[in-house]
């Protein structure tokens, strides 16, 4: 075995990786996972033509 | 139908969104390639120009590529869509009626569940053989080898 990689995915949707063992720097290593996953961290609410200025509705 | 709203996330890959509302529970799942219309609890739409209004018009509504009908989510509820923005990743758009039940844990179960079918499809397809352990707190870990 010449690679180990550990990677926990939290229930908060966070994600951790760790090289136990590589023959590769780290970061070649990392990176294909983190690519994959993409950038965005967390959920955030973003603007639609509809909601701007708007709050949360109470109509249903 | 109350309002919808939307929620950026990174989930890009189709497949593992899918895979993933499956494992929250939602094993029906439908997938557009140019989207259809989120409809809500009386049958009615929401005008894709303003998310707050009604419409009757199917042309002006709100669209997603991959929707779970409010048939499998509860009978009061209204459609959950999941729209293809233009960084490639498919924001969440969530009635607020229903935001309780697809909450920011909700959410969070989601991204655990994608990021996991992310890493599985990643590793196989970079050779890894893969391990997978359940801890105590909730969290998945995977280990990699090759």
């Amino acid at each position: 075995m010449e690679e180990e990689i550990e990677i926990v995915e939290n229930p908060d949707g966070t994600s951790t990786i760790k090289v136990v063992r590589s023959r590769r720097n780290c970061r070649e290593a990392t990176k294909p996972f983190e690519d994959a996953k993409g950038k965005v961290a967390e959920t955030k609410p973003i603007a639609n033509p509809g909601q701007v200025g708007q709050g949360i509705s109470n109509r249903r | 139908m109350s309002h919808y709203s939307a929620l950026a996330t990174r989930f890009k890959d189709r497949n593992c969104l899918v895979a993933a509302l499956g494992d929250v529970g939602y094993k029906t799942v439908e997938v557009h390639e140019t989207g259809a219309a989120l409809v809500g609890y009386q049958g009615d739409y929401r005008d894709k120009s303003d998310w707050g209004l009604h419409t009757n018009d199917i042309a002006r509504a709100v669209t997603a590529e991959v929707l779970v009908r409010r048939a499998y989510i509860d009978p009061a509820a209204n459609d959950l869509g999941f729209a293809r923005g233009a960084d490639g990743a498919f924001g969440a758009i969530i009635s607020d009626y229903d935001r309780s039940r697809h909450d920011d844990a909700w959410m969070a179960r989601l991204t655990q569940r994608y990021n996991l079918h992310v890493d599985r499809k990643k590793a196989k397809s970079l050779g890894y053989h893969v391990k997978e352990t359940a801890l105590p707190n909730g969290a998945i870990k995977l280990t990699l080898t090759r």
